[in-house]
């Protein structure tokens, strides 16, 4: 049976988060692809090339190095080709409003970054696990939220 | 009136419509003789779909993975089970699967979670609670009314449900949705 394929996309800055995701990505056993993009202008330029395929799943830091966070969901969320894109915001911290803000301007999911390799192991797994229903079965993505 | 006689490589005609179809998509392939087109790389799953419309019409048919049907059927019949909450009520899960389906319920638990990723039952709580989502947003019924509904013991049962699936309350779903709209 041939598998659908999803490509994934982080947006952050921090090599650490960067390699967190590459190693869960490459350990466990889901048919995914990442692509890394240090800041929102690397994908904004890459969004902006129509032959470029757009990622089923969107992950973003809740501190962008050069937007806030909030603005670029609602750019992102006005652009017809990323409509089926599920999108996570992750942080270390956050406030309550903060995280209902995210929210409330488009993100699927917020996750609470775990800080050792194990736990976010275990939390990405499960944030893909619930994002392939979304994108393969007959759920209303409009009404999905997730906090994890 | 002028007969014209044909003679033709009925392979070679198939290669060629089919890379005609290929040829407006991005997507890269390899074609592996009869019957078996291979995508290479990270294919976009929507242009793969759009090149199987394409083929529409042109006389060679897409052969569904017989096994991808059966996880449709199974997610249908799930929904179906749930929408019409009677049967959902007097019946487990198992025993409507397997009389729906003619399979036996570890044989679809087994290929169910093999290629979703998620079991069976986790699939119908998720349906559940997307109908609960759906029932919410309307306005029309109160959570009790829904918990009845969808076959919950009691609210509580619904709301707990609720928060360990999407890791949010009823309220603060319902809250963050209207906020959306505003």
């Amino acid at each position: 049976m041939k598998r659908t394929f999803f490509k994934l996309a982080i947006v952050d800055d921090d090599e650490y988060s960067i390699k967190l995701f590459e190693k869960t990505v490459k350990e466990i056993k889901l048919w995914v692809g990442l692509m890394v993009f240090r800041n929102e202008s690397e994908l904004t330029a890459y969004l902006s090339d129509r032959q470029n395929n757009v990622p089923n799943i969107l992950f973003l830091k809740l501190n962008l190095p050069d937007k806030n966070v909030l603005v670029y969901l609602q750019e992102l969320r006005k652009q017809q080709r990323l409509q089926n894109t599920l999108i996570t915001v992750y942080s270390v911290t956050a406030s309550e409003e903060s995280i209902e803000e995210v929210f409330v301007n488009g993100a699927n999911i917020y996750m609470d970054q775990p800080r050792t390799y194990e736990e976010f192991k275990t939390v990405l797994e499960k944030v893909l696990k619930i994002n392939f229903q979304y994108l393969e079965s007959n759920l209303n993505i409009e009404n999905f939220l997730y906090r994890i | 009136m002028i007969s014209v006689y044909l003679t033709y490589d009925a392979q070679e005609v198939y290669m060629k419509v089919l890379e005609e179809c290929l040829k407006e998509t991005s997507l890269k392939y390899e074609l592996n003789g009869w019957g078996e087109v291979k995508f290479t790389g990270q294919p976009d799953i929507t242009e793969v779909n759009e090149f199987k419309n394409k083929l529409q019409g042109t006389g060679i048919y897409v052969i569904e993975d017989p096994r991808n049907e059966l996880i449709q059927r199974i997610k249908d019949t799930i929904s179906e089970m749930i929408l019409l909450h009677d049967n959902f009520k007097s019946k487990k899960i198992s025993t409507y699967l397997t009389e729906k389906l003619n399979y036996s319920y570890s044989y679809l638990s087994k290929i169910f979670s093999e290629y979703t990723h998620y079991s069976i039952e986790q699939f119908v709580i998720l349906k559940k609670i997307d109908y609960a989502k759906k029932l919410i947003l309307e306005n029309k019924l109160s959570l009790t009314q829904i918990s009845y509904k969808l076959g919950y013991s009691s609210v509580a049962h619904l709301s707990q449900q609720f928060k360990k699936t999407t890791g949010l309350t009823p309220t603060t779903f319902y809250n963050i949705i209207e906020k959306r709209k505003q």
